[in-house]
């Protein structure tokens, strides 16, 4: 699954079933875009297969954005809160 | 950098296996499923018991052994060609497959080998250790232990193919599709 051979498996989180919803994408669309099997997409998403680095940047590359905001060790919050979440109003500010 | 001799044949072996691939991609269709899959994998299992049967047998009835040997190899060829048409391959070319399925490749082949190297000891030990038994004629020695080996080898190159049919599970219905649909994701 990791290609860590020691030590402990750290997760990797992605968000590329959220992306490709944004992008009405199908799994096979972006599996034809990154060379792989349609499979291998499904895996990712599920967390059942971390991807090499070349891969991971190609997917960056097909939604054009920094790796960090399609992989990341900690889990995802929803996109849309991140996004367009409200600025907490703190004691002094009232 | 020019190719050398083993890129050239890693490219036609690539070529060739896309094309069969190909071919044979809608062969079978029913057998195709996880359950289907394992059914496959446990006839062959009971083929090669039968043949080590067939081995041991040949130790005390060469020609019968023999004859049923023959006989299970000709059960044997359709069993592992559908498992082959219906599979992931564990014999698939590097240039065939994407990392993760590299990776369950190496994986089923490096168990492939340990079954291998372990089953064909035995064999080994036996015409071994059968050469200096007084009591045993040569020629019954030889044919046993010949079918003992042809059976561990045979088990050994299958294992690869049979782990990858026994574990991989079913596609995701999503996988295959061409088209978006809404809430999926």
């Amino acid at each position: 699954m990791s290609p860590v051979k020691r030590g402990t498996t750290l997760p990797i989180h992605n968000r590329i079933g959220v992306l490709r919803a944004e992008r009405r994408m199908t799994r096979a669309q972006l599996a034809d875009l990154v060379e792989v099997n349609p499979q291998t997409v499904g895996a990712l998403e599920r967390g059942d297969h971390y991807p090499s680095l070349d891969l991971a940047l190609r997917i960056c590359d097909v939604f054009d954005l920094p790796v960090e905001a399609v992989f990341s060790r900690t889990e995802f919050g929803p996109l849309s809160a991140e996004v367009y979440r409200r600025p907490t109003t703190t004691e002094g500010e009232r | 950098m020019s190719d050398t001799v083993f890129d050239r044949y890693q490219a036609r072996r690539t070529r060739k296996y896309l094309q069969r691939q190909e071919q044979t991609a809608h062969w079978l269709r029913g057998w195709r499923t996880h359950a289907r899959r394992r059914l496959l994998v446990v006839l062959l299992g009971a083929v090669f018991a039968a043949m080590i049967a067939a081995g041991v047998a040949a130790a005390f009835a060469p020609t019968p052994g023999v004859l049923i040997f023959a006989g299970l190899c000709a059960i044997f060829t359709p069993v592992w060609t559908a498992l082959q048409i219906v599979s992931e391959r564990g014999d698939s070319p590097t240039g065939a497959l994407d990392e993760r399925e590299l990776a369950q490749r190496n994986e089923a082949r490096s168990l492939a080998l340990t079954i291998t190297q372990t089953l064909t000891l035995v064999p080994a030990f036996y015409l071994y250790l059968g050469s200096r038994w007084e009591w045993m004629d040569g020629t019954t020695l030889a044919t046993s232990g010949s079918i003992l080996v042809l059976a561990c080898l045979l088990i050994g190159g299958c294992s690869a193919t049979a782990v990858l049919a026994w574990t991989r599970p079913d596609p995701d219905p999503e996988d295959e599709s061409d088209t978006y649909r809404k809430g999926t994701a």
